[in-house]
Parts: structure tokens; sequence; C-alpha cells
């Protein structure tokens, strides 16, 4: 038998873990509504929804073209592979074919892999660096063991799962332009989705990268240089003493580093970077969870930047809205699910004389309430008319048309997705009051 | 220049109060159209027992007798209909005041109740079979939506089966009276030719006794 300590170490399953979330929810909930009516809560959080919503969609709206620089200057391209051999052959070929005027050095790091990616490695010979790791060392540690024999002004990190597309650093370094910049980032897309879950997530990256970005950018506020591939002005790198080695989410900790130090981060929605996503409900979890968690542990580790007004926009506003928009979500959605999970448990095993939730036990844990379906009805679809309008300017953005066999893809995304995926921010708040061992 | 989140604030209140006062809207006109439909019924009722009095008065009954229990039939679905949509109102419609017109909906419950036992004495009995469903107005309860549920699934299915609503927790005497008639103490319960089932009756329960395949 395991003991407790070791029991709590090891992950759960997730359906588990979801469903503890879910009823810690209704039950932390239950208490709150006790003094406060849903009703006051519901629209409360709408209006932060609309209000943050509308922030961000003025801010896009009011953006300027950017100043931009013809400047080129030399490019190392850091690539940490650990068991890669599926993807890094055409990952490397996809590096070594991008435009650009000066022959950029490669540098890969083998983080001690045990598949076939020395061999793969091996195959494109003195074309690229190479840098074997005895131990797994981890992603951050791979990269800053590189960044020791970095000759480039400008340091590209890219996923060893990732393709850029040709022009990418062509297009991502005129934006180097300007006071403090620390990074560029780009439209990270999902490389070719073949499922439905694949499906969903090509809509959200759309979605997150390219309006919530673009929109941050405008307050020099972004959360994260995403993984898959961003570039770093090789002095801010070294200012900030490279990537946080004992973190699970080490791009959202250099960009939160970046940023303390007063460098800004900017965003080009032209570049399009592709990148492998993963394939499963229990694969997209597991990811999920580590971001959120990672959001959490980054949150405070960087707790004085929250409401901190000399970080700007940042501190003052995106940060911390970040956090509440999160919070909020996960009491609505936890309504929405307990409730509708109730009235199909009554309409079902219920009416056959079996069975029943009592829905007074929910109204009492503040759950089910009486409060305004109508009402309810209609802020829903008015927020669904905001978040189209959001999808619909993240299509014009990357470029792309919707096309009809995205639409099922689009509804779920922009209903039921976002409550499950608040549900995993909820266990994943669960997996750090708990102390579960964060896993990359 | 006025900061950005300053702007936001303001529009997103803006959009807020013409939201607040467009859902007030809704719920207004949902809650006029009840109140027609409760006017309707109560005229109706009115009508058939009036009708009644009058086959009584002057003992013409043959012929009047088909067509009351017709209409009767009709004011008894659309009643019972009248209460779900009540029922639904008060949940769903913050801005419907569903109060006045639930007070108004007993009081038509039970005069047609009433109005059927006269009707069945001076017509002669029908293999119509009345279900008394008593139920707290005030509070949610446990395991009264199923037994909605259940009475729902039943008249569905069978035509002769009929549901009177009756809410425990109002203070209208004569339903005080018709609750102390059958003793009872609890909700839900439900009264099938005039024997009492406490607590949540399950559907195969019901049928049996409604005589419902």
């Amino acid at each position: 038998m395991p003991s407790f300590r070791e029991a709590r170490q090891q992950e759960g399953h997730p359906f588990l873990w979801l469903l503890l979330a879910l009823l810690v929810a209704c039950a932390v909930l239950g208490v709150i509504f006790a003094f406060v009516p849903f009703l006051v809560i519901f629209l409360v959080a709408n209006f932060f929804f609309i209000y943050v919503a509308i922030v961000y969609l003025l801010k896009f709206w009011g953006r300027k073209t950017e100043e931009t620089t013809s400047a080129k200057p030399g490019v190392t391209i850091i690539v940490s592979a650990f068991n890669a051999a599926k993807t890094l052959e055409r990952a490397l070929e996809s590096i070594l074919a991008m435009d650009y005027p000066k022959k950029p050095q490669v540098i890969v790091v083998d983080d001690a892999s045990t598949d076939g990616t020395a061999a793969i490695l091996k195959k494109f010979g003195k074309r690229i660096e190479v840098v074997t790791n005895r131990k797994n060392i981890g992603k951050a540690a791979s990269i800053n063991k590189a960044l020791e024999l970095a000759q480039g002004e400008v340091v590209a990190c890219i996923d060893a799962d990732t393709y850029p597309e040709k022009k990418a650093l062509l297009k991502m370094m005129p934006h180097f332009a300007g006071r403090k910049v620390g990074a560029v980032i780009a439209l990270v897309c999902v490389e070719k989705p073949k499922n439905f879950v694949q499906k969903i997530q090509e809509i959200e990256y759309y979605v997150s990268f390219g309006f919530w970005h673009t929109a941050m950018a405008q307050l020099d506020s972004l959360l994260v240089t995403p993984g898959p591939m961003s570039l770093y002005s090789k002095k801010a790198l070294d200012d900030v003493g490279g990537f946080d080695e004992d973190n699970i989410t080490e791009d959202m900790e250099i960009a939160l580093h970046l940023q303390e130090k007063g460098y800004r981060i900017k965003c080009t929605t032209d570049a399009k970077i592709y990148t492998e996503v993963p394939d499963s409900w229990r694969a997209l979890y597991k990811q999920r969870l580590r971001w959120l968690r990672g959001k959490i542990f980054n949150g405070r580790k960087y707790s004085h930047i929250l409401f901190g007004s000399e970080y700007g926009d940042f501190g003052r506003f995106v940060y911390p809205v970040s956090f509440i928009v999160e919070i909020l979500g996960v009491v609505v959605a936890t309504r929405i699910i307990a409730m509708n999970a109730a009235s199909a448990f009554n309409l079902t095993v219920g009416a056959a004389g079996v069975a029943s939730i009592d829905p007074s036990l929910l109204y009492n844990a503040g759950i089910y309430s009486n409060a305004a379906v109508n009402s309810s009805v209609f802020f829903f679809i008015f927020s669904l008319v905001v978040w189209s309008y959001v999808v619909l300017l993240s299509f014009g953005l990357a470029k792309e048309r919707i096309k009809i066999t995205q639409m099922p893809a689009i509804i779920v995304f922009m209903t039921l997705y976002s409550a499950l995926i608040s549900l995993v921010y909820f266990s994943s708040m669960l997996h750090e009051a708990a102390g579960v061992q964060r896993k990359w | 220049m006025v900061s950005v989140y300053v702007k936001a604030f303001v529009i997103t209140a803006v959009l807020f109060i013409g939201n607040f006062f467009f859902v007030k809207y809704l719920d207004d006109s949902r809650g006029a159209q009840l109140r027609a439909e409760m006017s309707d019924i109560e005229e109706q009722v009115q009508s058939s027992s009036t009708l009644l009095l009058y086959s009584q008065t002057f003992n013409d009954s043959a012929e009047l007798c088909p067509i009351l229990q017709q209409e009767t039939e009709k004011q008894v679905g659309t009643l019972y209909r009248l209460f779900g949509e009540l029922q639904t109102a008060s949940e769903a419609n913050v801005f419907t005041d569903t109060a006045s017109i639930k007070s108004r909906f007993v009081l038509t419950n039970v005069q047609l109740w009433l109005y059927l036992q006269q009707l069945e004495k001076a017509c002669g009995g029908t293999d119509v079979v009345s279900v008394l469903y008593f139920y707290p107005d005030k509070r949610d309860c446990l395991e009264c939506r199923a037994q909605a549920q259940v009475l729902n699934d039943v008249t569905a299915r069978c035509a002769h089966v009929r549901v009177f609503a009756f809410p425990t927790d109002t203070d209208v005497p004569v339903l005080q009276a018709i609750k102390a008639k059958y003793g009872v103490t609890r909700e839900p319960t439900l009264v099938i030719n005039d024997k009492r089932f406490d607590g949540l009756t399950a559907k195969d329960a019901v049928m049996a006794e409604t005589g419902c395949a």
C-alpha cells in the first residue's frame, strides 16, 4: 500500500480529478451563495466578462501600425529535443529551410533521448550543432546550456514538434524595433488537425494567439512567449539569467521575468508557426493541467506584479484580470455543469421513479438557482455574439476563411469547451493545494 | 484623453442597462400573456358552472351534460398546462409578478375541481380519474419535481387522468379544508380515488391506481 504522501504524489485519473473539482467547487460556492445570491454573482461575472472583452476590443480597434526595423541581426536557433524522433526530422527541415539573409546558427540539444533522436541528428551532419545531455535535465536547462554557445544577437527557441513557415524569421525580425524589445512572438497554429480534439484546438489557437495576443500586445502585456517558437534578444535573455530551470511552464515564466525587468514583448500575426497538439482529451487534459498549474505557480512567484502600478497596464490590469476571469469562469462553469447534469439525471432516472437528485440540495448549495433562465439565456446569447465576433476577428488575423466543416468545432469551442477548461483550472488549483508533484 | 478602461466601463454599463430593460420587457410581456390566459380560463370555468347551475335549476341535464363534460375536459387540460407555464415563469423570469397570477390560479383550480364533483353528481360518473397533487409553492421541495415529471408522463399517456395541483402553503381557506379532509401532512402527496399516497409515488403505482395502461 502506498503511503498517503506517496499517493499524493501520483497523478490520479483525470475524470476523478474533474469530479472532485466539481464537488469541491459546489461546496465552496455553496458557502459563498449562502451570503450572496447567485443572480448577483452571475450578473457581476457577466458584467466583468463583457467589460474585459470591451477593453481588449477597444485596444484592438485602436491599434496603430507598429514601428519596424530592417536590421537583420545574426540568429541562433535552439531546439531542445527529448524523444522527438517522430517529428524532429521534419521540424529541422523546415527550420533549415527558413529564408534569412544570414545563415542562422542551429543548435539542437538531445536531452538524453532514448528513441531514434540521435540517429536523426546524425543525418543533418554539419548543418547543425548538436549538444548531447548524458542525463535528462529538462527543456529549460537544455536551452540554457545551448545559450552558452549561442553567437547570434537574436535567439529563436523552437520546439522539436514545430514547423515554422518559410518566411517566419523574415516576418518576425522587423518587430525588434523600438525601446527594449525583449522578445517577438508569432501566430502559433495547429499542424494539420486530424480529429475533433485537434480541430477545437485549431480554433482556440487562432483566437488566443490571434485576437487576444494582438490586443494584449497593444497594452504591452503578453502573458507568455509561446514555447513552439519565440524570438528573444540575446541581451535580454542574458539580463534575466536565461530560463528558469525549475519551472513546468518556462515559456510563461520567461515572459513574466522579461516584463518584470522592463522588457517589452511584441507580437505579429503575419508569421505562422505550425505545431503538433494533443490528439486525445486525456493528453489535452494533462497539457492544460501543466499550463494552468504553471500559471498558478508563476502567479505566486511573481505576485508582486499583481496590481503593481510600476508594471503599467500589465500589473494594473492584464495580469490580475487573467486570474479573475479564470476564477469567475470556474463559478459560472460549475453552475452550468451541475445544473445540467442534475436535470438530465432527473429527467431520465428520476422520472422513472427510481431516484432523483433533489434540486433544493443544489439550490442550497447555490448551484441550481431560480435565477432568471430567461435573463441568463439572454446574457448567454449576448456573450455568444461578442465571442463569435472575436472568433471572426481571429480568423481575419490568421488570414483564414471559416470553413463550414469547422463550424461544429467552433460551436463546441465557444460553449462546452470553455466550461471544461474552467474545470481543469479548478482541478489544477486542487493539485497545487494538495501539493501533487508537478510534472513537465 | 479618457483612458480605455473608463471608456470600456461606460460602454459596458450602457450595454448592461440596455440588456436589463430588454430582459424586463421580455418578462413583462410574458406576464401579460399569462394574465390574459388566466382571465380566459376563469371566464370559461365561470361560464360552465353557470350552465350547470342552469341545468340543475331547470332540470335540463340530458341535453347539457355531454356539452358540459366536453367543455370541462378542455378546461382541466388548459389549467394544468397553465400550471406548468406558471411554474416555469416563476423560476425563469425575474421581473414577472407570478405571485398574483398564482393566487388566481389556485382559486380557479379549486373551483374547477369542486364543479367537477357537482357535474358528476348531476350528469353521472365518467371514466375520468382525478389526481390531487399537493406541493409546496414557496420552497423547493424534495422529490416534487420528479413527481411533477411522473404526472406529466402519465397525463401525456392517458387522456382520462386529470391532475389538480394544490399548493399546501397558501392561506386560502378552502385549500386548508381540502388538506384537512385528506389528512395531507407532507409533500409531495397524491390523492387518487380518495386514497392518499405520501411522498414520491413512482410512475408504476400512479398508473396502476388510475387504471392507465
